[in-house]
């Protein structure tokens, strides 16, 4: 399909990569929903264009955001990305063969974790995962909050809230440790898909953690992309590569709630571009 | 209810850095020979500043005995005299001579610390703590640059302000449009680019193109132009400025001295090409913004504070906050975690 004609898709932001990197890669070319896309270095800004049309630019988490669009806000905000008592960066951007719909629903996903990530985010002793709570707030954000689930290399259970503002991307909560009286604080874990075509994306994972005197910036980099690695060996063999929405193709079990509300905040907008309508396979 | 958290718990990284405590003209103009004694204070410490033998040196401003005040008193010969009881301290800060018993060997513990003490930029300098020996005076572009036909050093300043604070409002650049409407810039332009920062041999680098339509609507003695920063850790800033007007350089320089936590001494160098513009020209330009900065920037407590809420558009402020914990937190495990956090270099903007 044109992703044009996709309205939820193509009015929002993406990010393209982090500043500093497409300075030192000089990268003048990438691409955004099937177009090229051209992108100007000077020396303090970074100007996007397609097809010799200007596109509207910003830097928002660590990244440079365009829009093909009209869009009505902007990138989506998370002003504790800038407190400045954390350690905040770029994991990386890399390029994967499937929908960047299939790693938001990835993210959400914590059923995964004891298969997909044993010993680090889950293990086979501690598979029960206690109910969580989706609903949608009044700008149209979808929030799945309150889930619970074993962490291994804590040795304790973790709580984590899932933000999806847009469709290509979402924010991660883990909640951290506090005291009655003291106000809730969280580290911040975002997955933002850059869609190349429907089954292509480049996936731009950032984290935004408070910082503690044990936190290595090379080995918590490193440390997080192994876990990717896990999660994108799965996600370049899923079969269809776009992801099914209301076609009955998938089945379903309680525990996956957080995935079926995704599908269904995508439907409810009208999501096409990267997902898989009626009972084509 | 959230404690109050302060950006940075122990300041004693600060005393590893050296910081500008008094100008060469302020020691000339002391007295009538010129030199010294005079009293400063850098990071609560009271200092004596003072020429012996030809070299300026300083120590603690406190005579062993009744912890008189050494810059109270006066210079005899080669030795800096209390003026309580005369006793007469030389360059290393042992006493050399106790009047009331001179007769009695002089104590082991009549003695006022030194301290290095450099000087550069006709600028007076100390370092506290000179143990891992891994800081330089800041770097100031006009010295000895004949690109420059005149470098001013201008008579210093005092704010009841934090040097933290008064880094952070030289180089802020969301302000402009909102202190300095009409004198650094024009209203229009208060959404400010989130430019590249590097870590560059201990100085933060960065380069802001404000527009250049603005000089149409700004007097003409602003100096308006492309802004090369190199900012010297913790509290210097040598802004670069390549005047849109005439495409030649112009220099501000500035360094805050840290007298307290909420106390600065402010030195600042301009520097320009014009051998015929009187120094009162851009001096009194300078004294128009620093009136316009100065009664706000006093209205902030001194120290910084972890509960601010920082936006995309701070990005200066963001960086200098982060390496200022890191510096502080890394003088905490010793030397080489300290050179690590300053001498690291960090490329962003190639």
């Amino acid at each position: 399909m044109k992703a044009n004609e996709d309205k939820a898709v193509w009015n929002a932001w993406y990010p393209l990569g982090v500043p500093q990197e497409i300075r030192r890669r000089n990268m003048l070319r990438t691409w955004l929903l099937d177009n090229e896309i051209d992108l100007e270095i000077h020396r303090t800004w970074i100007s996007v264009a397609c097809g010799g049309r200007p596109l509207p630019v910003c830097e928002r988490l660590g990244y440079i955001w365009t829009t093909l669009g009209e869009p009505d806000r902007l990138p989506q905000s998370l002003i504790e990305y800038y407190e400045v008592d954390r350690l905040a960066m770029n994991i990386w951007s890399t390029p994967l063969k499937c929908s960047g719909l299939r790693i938001v629903d990835n993210v959400i996903d914590n059923a995964h974790f004891p298969f997909v990530h044993p010993g680090i985010l889950g293990d086979e002793e501690h598979l029960d995962l206690p109910p969580y709570v989706n609903e949608v707030d009044a700008d149209g954000t979808l929030w799945s909050c309150s889930h619970q689930a074993w962490l291994p290399i804590t040795n304790s259970v973790a709580e984590y809230t899932y933000r999806i503002s847009d469709p290509y991307s979402v924010i991660l909560f883990i909640h951290r440790p506090c005291v009655p009286g003291e106000v809730q604080r969280y580290d911040y874990l975002g997955i933002f898909a850059q869609p190349v075509t429907e089954e292509h994306f480049i996936a731009h994972k950032m984290f935004s953690w408070v910082r503690e005197d044990w936190m290595e910036m090379r080995q918590l980099r490193s440390d997080q992309q192994w876990i990717s690695v896990q999660d994108n060996y799965v996600l370049e063999r899923h079969n269809p590569k776009k992801l099914p929405l209301g076609n009955g193709l998938e089945a379903s079990v309680p525990v996956d709630s957080a995935s079926m509300a995704y599908r269904d905040w995508l439907l409810s907008k009208d999501v096409r571009y990267g997902a898989l309508h009626g009972g084509a396979s | 209810m959230n404690i109050h958290r302060p950006l940075v718990e122990d300041q004693s990284y600060l005393r590893h850095f050296w910081h500008p405590v008094c100008t060469l003209d302020e020691l000339k103009q002391s007295n009538p020979d010129g030199v010294g004694p005079i009293g400063a204070v850098l990071l609560d410490e009271p200092l004596v500043i003072a020429r012996l033998d030809g070299e300026v040196v300083a120590m603690r401003d406190r005579c062993a005995h009744r912890f008189a005040k050494l810059s109270a008193g006066k210079i005899i010969g080669s030795r800096i005299q209390c003026p309580y009881h005369g006793w007469e301290y030389g360059a290393s800060g042992k006493c050399e001579l106790i009047p009331a018993c001179p007769n009695d060997p002089i104590p082991k513990k009549a003695m006022t610390p030194g301290y290095d003490c450099r000087v550069k930029y006709d600028i007076v300098w100390v370092r506290l703590d000179s143990s891992w020996d891994l800081t330089e005076v800041p770097y100031c572009s006009a010295w000895d640059n004949p690109e420059f036909e005149r470098v001013i050093v201008a008579q210093p300043y005092d704010w009841d302000s934090s040097s933290e604070r008064r880094w952070e409002n030289f180089t802020d650049f969301s302000h402009f449009a909102y202190v300095h409407p009409g004198t650094l810039y024009d209203p229009a332009y208060s959404e400010p680019a989130i430019v590249p920062i590097d870590r560059v041999g201990g100085e933060m680098q960065f380069f802001m193109e404000p527009g250049k339509d603005m000089l149409d609507t700004l007097p003409p003695e602003s100096p308006l132009g492309s802004w090369t920063y190199r900012a010297a850790m913790p509290f210097s800033i040598n802004l670069d400025i390549r005047l849109y007007k005439t495409g030649k350089p112009f220099l501000l320089w500035t360094t805050s001295s840290p007298v307290s936590h909420d106390r600065c001494r402010n030195f600042m160098i301009i520097a320009h090409t014009d051998a015929e513009l009187p120094d009162e020209e851009p001096l009194n330009f300078q004294k128009i913004v620093l009136a316009e900065d100065q009664p706000v920037i006093e209205t902030q407590p001194g120290g910084l504070s972890l509960e601010e809420v920082s936006l995309p558009t701070d990005k200066v402020s963001n960086q200098y906050r982060k390496w200022l914990r890191e510096l502080a937190n890394a003088a905490s495990n010793g030397k080489e975690a300290f050179e690590h956090a300053l001498l690291t270099d960090i490329v962003e903007s190639r």
